[in-house]
């Protein structure tokens, strides 16, 4: 295990720095933003009751948007940039509000004293604000800054849910691949991240308090430079992210969806494109979700991803279900087209289906084979499912009404990727998932069989805008090489090979294009 | 404009001030009263008598509700406000003085509003500390939390002289300190004043100070003028109950401590 620890750690290293810092450029620039708009409008609000509300109010309502909401809402108003500028945008926005208010409240706390010494010298309100009170605010102005920080290195993970760079990309990544290392290598170096940025903060707070005796000018000059440090190392974050000249190369955007099998889906596309024209790609994994992935390519933030036909007809289109998988892919292909200039390729061969999953042991001993078998354990069984499958009409709600299933306990929430970790734990007993993950076989899970054919057979495609097919028309060819390549099996094993094996997703694709010949050009 | 009642040699003039509070509480009753140039007028009474409100109609901070205040031969109210708190100095209890600022910068910033060229600011405040007795090499550097009262209190003495030496409000200036350094200081105040000739509008509760300060004094009680002049008229022709009252209580309370 340690041995395995440092084998990750070392092989990781470098692009977990980079990823660090990246990180801390992030919520460098988002706080410092935050701070140009917000003290301000702290200063504009302090002395006018009304605008203090109205300001406080927002912000603090902002500050109740779910994350995650604002990230799609932002990513959209962005019109489907992925990365950077909606996670920036979200981030300044929960930064408003301890940095507007303790604005506020420093300059509303100075001492009436020296506020009436201050006007009976004659100053005018600028120079009030100016020469006495912004710089008795200080400290508490600092305060909010330091709050908003924290706060922020803690957001800024979230963001890789809308494919920005950061710490995030590693907690995402392992909640998908199911790899605790890749949390643990996210989430630690984004708490001593936070951490250090407390420390920093907390020391140039004391620093400028006046009401507090000068320190020491050696412990002024550590805390110096640990915020020069900091700041130092989120420059460097900031190069990574802008490199030098000779960045005039064509490149697309290629992204996945969340999961070791989308992931190694967009690894395949992304490898071909290189290997087949000289068009650079862009790869952003593992974003959150359906609806960031389509928003972000129908608004030009993405080119191309992988989507199941299935999806697009039910969570895109809002159609109802169909089981036919010929007319699903006939009728996503002419809607999206029509609707949204969207070029649907031709599928890779397998055929991906939701998996309605019990323990192999459990469901022997109930006598379970079929769905159809729950009827009668309805009172016992404890299902979990992910979100999605609890919300699409060919998920949950089609299955209560196709089987009569109504779990006297009701199901429990979580994370797709969580749900089968959790099915072995016993913590549920049943769950849904993808008929092509690889741990199906690794877990020793059973597939109960779909006896009134509820689900249909969904197969997977690439999607591509219709605007970036005419820039390249090349791409149509090169990315339809995987067409009908990829059967269940081989599908069902890259994955295991990712969630049990540990293998990186990028090296499992890489060796399947190679093995099939796909990446010589001809 | 009709004739003011000030003549030149009227420093600051009351004319039958009166001031309401939005609450409807009356501070101040129909006072009039007048201070000559160089003379100190010691406004004296206790908590709620009105003399800190009659001051901060001097500089401004307040405007009367009816009658007028004449600073300089003019009504507070043609004065444009900034300009006519920068000619006046204003000294209050602990000094009010910047904490995040040194001593010498506190001192400076009176001449630092004013827009003043920076070695103007530096030289004209250590020469006003020196006025009162503070090394500006020694104690220029220091912040006002590394003073004692006493200090401050001479630190906050410097900011008003340099503001204007022609004019100074002075509210309860020597209240935070203890016995002693209190006399030291009005000592050396007076010693001051009498040298710069300084007009000072002095607010006090403690009729001792009143006495050895001021050249005038003059009681109030519930905003109401009870009387005014030397200090030997209050004890010679008290003007009515109060007035005795208040000195013989006043004077109780000095008896064991007099030398």
């Amino acid at each position: 295990m340690p041995r395995d620890w440092l084998d990750l750690l070392s092989s990781e290293w470098w692009s977990l720095l980079g990823a660090t810092a990246a990180h801390l450029e992030l919520v460098v620039e988002a706080v410092t933003l935050a701070v140009l708009v917000g003290v301000p409008l702290g200063i504009l609000a302090a002395r006018r009751p009304l605008l203090e509300r109205t300001a406080v109010g927002a912000s603090g309502v902002l500050q109740t948007v779910p994350s995650l909401a604002l990230l799609g809402f932002l990513l959209i108003a962005f019109r489907g940039q992925i990365g950077k500028a909606p996670a920036l945008a979200a981030l300044v926005l929960y930064a408003l509000l301890p940095i507007v208010k303790n604005t506020i409240l420093g300059l509303q706390s100075s001492d009436p004293g020296v506020r009436e010494a201050a006007i009976a010298l004659g100053m005018t309100g600028w120079q009030r604000l100016r020469l006495v009170e912004l710089p008795l605010a200080v400290p508490i102005v600092l305060g909010g800054v330091r709050v908003a920080t924290v706060a922020s290195v803690g957001m800024a993970t979230i963001a890789a849910a809308i494919g920005a760079r950061g710490l995030g990309s590693y907690i995402f990544r392992g909640v998908a691949l199911s790899d605790t290392r890749l949390i643990l290598l996210g989430s630690v170096p984004s708490a001593l991240l936070a951490l250090g940025c407390d420390a920093a903060l907390g020391e140039a707070e004391r620093l400028l308090d006046p009401a507090r005796p000068r320190n020491s000018r050696r412990r002024g000059w550590i805390a110096a430079m640990a915020v020069g440090l900091l700041l130092a190392f989120a420059a460097w974050g900031w190069l990574l992210d802008h490199p030098m000249g000779g960045s005039n190369r064509l490149t697309i955007t290629i992204g996945s969806k969340d999961g070791s099998e989308m992931i190694l889906l967009g690894y395949m596309l992304a490898d071909l494109v290189e290997a087949h024209t000289p068009i650079g790609v862009d790869r952003r994994f593992n974003l959150g979700g359906t609806l960031v992935c389509y928003n972000a390519l129908r608004l030009g933030g993405l080119d191309a991803y992988v989507e199941y036909t299935g999806t697009a007809l039910t969570t895109i289109l809002k159609e109802r279900v169909q089981t036919d998988p010929q007319a699903v892919l006939e009728r996503v292909r002419t809607e999206l087209k029509d609707r949204d200039h969207v070029v649907c390729l031709d599928p890779f061969g397998f055929e991906n289906t939701f998996a309605i999953l019990m323990r192999r042991d459990q469901a022997q001993r109930l006598g379970i084979r079929k769905i159809s078998d729950l009827l009668a354990h309805k009172r016992d069984i404890r299902p979990g499912f992910g979100p999605e499958f609890m919300n699409r009409p060919d998920g949950y709600p089609g299955l209560v009404g196709a089987y009569g299933l109504e779990f006297a306990h009701a199901p429990r929430e979580m994370d797709r990727n969580l749900l089968y970790r959790a099915l072995t734990q016993e913590s549920i007993d049943l769950a849904a998932g993808d008929s092509t993950d690889g741990r199906i076989a690794a877990f020793d899970l059973l597939q109960l069989d779909d006896d009134r054919r509820y689900f249909p057979p969904y197969q997977a495609v690439p999607l591509v805008r219709a605007e970036t097919l005419q820039r390249f028309p090349e791409l149509r060819e090169v990315l339809n090489l995987l067409a009908g390549k990829i059967d269940a099996a081989a599908m069902r094993q890259m994955n295991r090979e990712v969630d049990q094996e540990g293998k990186k997703p990028e090296e499992v694709a890489h060796g399947f294009l190679r093995r099939k010949g796909l990446l010589l050009k001809d | 404009m009709a004739e003011l009642s000030s003549s030149p040699a009227q420093a600051v003039v009351w004319d039958d001030v009166s001031k309401v509070y939005p609450g409807g509480h009356q501070a101040v009753r129909g006072v009039s009263l007048s201070v000559a140039r160089g003379e100190i007028l010691a406004l004296l009474g206790t908590s709620g008598s009105g003399k800190t409100t009659l001051l901060k109609m001097v500089n401004a901070l307040m405007e009367p509700s009816s009658g007028r205040v004449v600073v300089r031969d003019r009504c507070t109210t043609e004065w444009d406000p900034i300009a006519l708190r920068r000619s006046i100095g204003y000294v209050i209890q602990e000094g009010g003085l910047m904490p995040h600022l040194s001593v010498l910068d506190n001192v400076a910033l009176a001449a630092r509003v004013q827009g003043r060229p920076l070695r103007e600011q530096h030289s004209l405040a250590a020469s006003r500390l020196e006025l009162v007795g503070l090394d500006p090499a020694r104690f220029g550097r220091l912040f006002p939390r590394q003073l004692s009262g006493g200090q401050r209190q001479r630190v906050g003495v410097a900011r008003a002289l340099a503001a204007s030496s022609d004019l100074i409000l002075m509210d309860e200036p020597f209240g935070a300190l203890d016995p002693i350094t209190r006399r030291e200081l009005q000592d050396e105040f007076r010693r001051l004043q009498r040298r710069l000739k300084t007009t000072v509008v002095l607010v006090t509760h403690d009729l001792r100070e009143a006495c050895r300060l001021g050249d005038r004094l003059a009681l109030l009680h519930e905003g109401e003028l009870v009387q005014e002049g030397p200090a030997a008229t209050f004890l010679q022709n008290p003007a009515d109950p109060y007035v005795r009252e208040f000195f013989l209580d006043a004077a109780a309370v000095d008896l064991p401590s007099k030398d």
